[in-house]
């Protein structure tokens, strides 16, 4: 894989190309003892290979400061995609989209368009956060129709293989489309194995003349121990017999304001506790509205639990946006009863800014101050200064 | 987990069907539009009659200099507003019987990805949202934004509320599927296991 994507880069030498660096050179020194600083370089580029191919590539060096290896330089991504005759291919490191949503795949992907498309993939898995490839092998291959106008189908079967063993997973999904944006998603996904697990996803939304609403309701007990255990999501331990959440949420324009709410019940399966099901859920409600040019000012309320922990509270903020420069401030009140301690009042307030400097719209400087007591009663200060400098194209690529 | 699904989905609405009949005369589209295919499934007379009872007439898709010979290809070709306008939804008015199917020009759903959506896009995507003219619409809808910029708050920068810092514990709890669409196990440990701050 590696062989080909080298090969491509080589070919592109004379090729048109697009190419970005970003620098990022800046200090989070911690007011109350713990100071840190980091460097990075950053380079993206994405190369067009002619005839419909084109690579792209990210890598970065950098100092994390403190933070694990003093210098660290990677290789991030290299990825290629084009069509093969009437199919098309990618192979490298990237994101496959499918109907679960995006497979970080670093191995090779085909895909042939007709009445019906056809895909099939291999590699290993990697993740999108550390940029590192694990050790689980997977291979897999789906198909994707329409049914009929606004409605289309899929389905798929994929098997994954690690140290620890080897599993099945099949796939399928559903999507509705209405003529007025009316849409309805079903997807579900079942493990066999060497864990078994299911995730299962029903998605509405409903805009109306001014207003929208929407609707989610999930279960997910989907395995993730197949990845290395630095790779493992926090569904892992935090919820690791499978849970159910619902989410309906509802928006609407009030004259210059937006007016939002969201919430709903989750049920949490507990096999190692006194009961078998934990029960909590999530509300939140704001609105925000300018109050004169590019100012805007806005507030919500939480209130969320999972027995038995629960917080409470509300936040304020205001968004100054002046293009290339913006400035932010916020202050939120809580009132939390963790798992395990007292409950305690907590706050805390940030005001961030980000301002151009020169005219070339390339480089910047952020800052950032930060204050509050946290959930253990301890202070907390913070405050910062970076500069990110960017070469290459501005703004949206050609 | 939702933002790769409705990207997915997105897509899906975009998969391939089963091309329309052949219209007696296609007028063929231009290198101008390569993900369209050569020669466009296209029923000039059905839509002719579509677009006048929406009470719109030729000048409205072949906005300037349009020169028609009898079997000819328009020229110059329409603009990718005057199909977009009514299948997109985009022209106030617009026929709501066009179907928005982008399958119908576009039986390739890869080619639908525009060449800026590359590896940096995500760093780089908020800019161009902002800009005017932006098309974000075309291929996504509100929940697309909202499934991550759940906070709609005038600092709705990030997937995170303002505040995040002090409430994410429960949230985390209530649905930590929703923290593996971004993050890893290191993310927590580099801060609960270490005190450090993620930068």
């Amino acid at each position: 894989m590696s062989l080909l994507v080298v090969a491509m880069l080589g070919s592109a030498l004379a090729a048109p190309a697009r190419l970005w660096t970003t620098t990022a050179v800046g200090g989070v020194p911690d007011l109350l003892g713990r100071p840190q600083a980091r460097a990075e370089q950053q380079v993206a580029t994405a190369l067009d290979l002619g005839s419909g191919w084109t690579l792209d590539g990210l890598g970065s060096v950098r100092d994390p400061g403190g933070q694990g290896a003093p210098l660290t330089g990677d290789l991030l991504v290299a990825h290629a995609r084009g069509p093969v005759g009437t199919a098309r291919l990618e192979v490298g490191r990237f994101a496959r989209l499918d109907p679960r949503g995006a497979l970080h795949l670093d191995g090779a992907a085909v895909a042939w368009s007709g009445p019906v498309t056809v895909s099939a993939w291999g590699g290993r898995l990697w993740h999108p956060e550390t940029w590192r490839a694990g050790q689980t092998g997977v291979v897999g291959a789906s198909a994707e129709g329409r049914l009929a106008p606004g409605v289309d189908a899929a389905a798929g079967a994929e098997g994954r293989l690690a140290g620890a063993g080897g599993q099945a997973r099949a796939f399928s999904a559903l999507h509705v489309r209405g003529a007025r944006a009316q849409a309805l998603r079903l997807t579900a996904e079942r493990a066999l194995g060497h864990q078994d697990g299911a995730r299962a996803e029903l998605c509405g939304d409903l805009p109306m003349r001014r207003a929208r609403l929407g609707a989610t309701a999930r279960w997910e007990n989907l395995p993730t121990d197949l990845l290395p255990t630095a790779l493992a999501n926090p569904l892992t331990w935090l919820a690791p017999h499978g849970y159910g959440v619902v989410s309906v949420r509802a928006q609407r324009p009030a004259g210059a304001a937006l007016l939002w709410t969201e919430g709903g019940p989750a049920l949490h399966r507990r096999l190692d506790a006194s009961s078998p099901w934990a029960a909590g859920g999530l509300g939140r409600a704001g609105a925000s509205a300018p109050v004169a040019p590019h100012l805007r000012l806005g507030a919500h309320a939480i209130a969320a639990g999972l027995s038995p922990t629960w917080l409470a509270g509300g936040v304020v903020d205001a968004a100054l946006d002046l293009g290339e420069g913006q400035l932010r401030a916020d202050l939120g009140v809580f009132r939390i009863a963790p798992s395990t301690g007292p409950r305690a009042t907590t706050w805390e307030g940030r005001l961030s800014g980000r301002a151009p400097v020169g005219g070339s719209g390339r480089v910047h400087l952020r800052a950032e101050l930060a204050a509050g007591v946290d959930r253990l009663l301890q202070p907390l200060a913070r405050g910062g200064l970076a500069l990110d400098l960017r070469r290459g194209p501005a703004g949206q690529a050609p | 987990m939702t933002r790769p699904l409705l990207l997915a989905l997105c897509f899906s609405a975009a998969v391939a069907a089963k091309p329309p009949a052949p219209a007696p005369a296609p007028p063929a589209p231009t290198a101008a539009a390569p993900a369209v295919p050569d020669p466009l499934p296209f029923d000039h007379g059905a839509h002719t009659r579509a677009l006048k009872r929406a009470g719109l007439d030729c000048t409205d898709c072949h906005p300037v200099g349009l020169r028609v010979d009898a079997g000819a290809v328009p020229d110059p070709p329409p603009p990718r507003e005057s199909c977009h306008g009514c299948h997109l939804d985009r022209w106030p008015g617009a026929s709501k019987a066009a179907p928005r199917t982008c399958a119908s020009c576009h039986p390739a759903r890869q080619d639908l990805l525009p060449t800026s959506h590359d590896l940096t896009w995500a760093t780089r995507h908020a800019q161009a949202a902002r800009a005017p003219g932006q098309t974000c619409a075309d291929c996504h809808d509100r929940p697309w934004c909202v499934a991550c910029h759940d906070d709609r708050g005038p600092g709705a920068r990030t997937p995170h509320a303002p505040g995040f810092r002090s409430t994410h514990g429960v949230q985390a709890r209530i649905d930590p599927a929703s923290c593996a669409t971004c993050h890893a196990a290191p993310t927590c440990t580099q801060c609960h296991s270490t005190g450090g701050w993620p930068w």
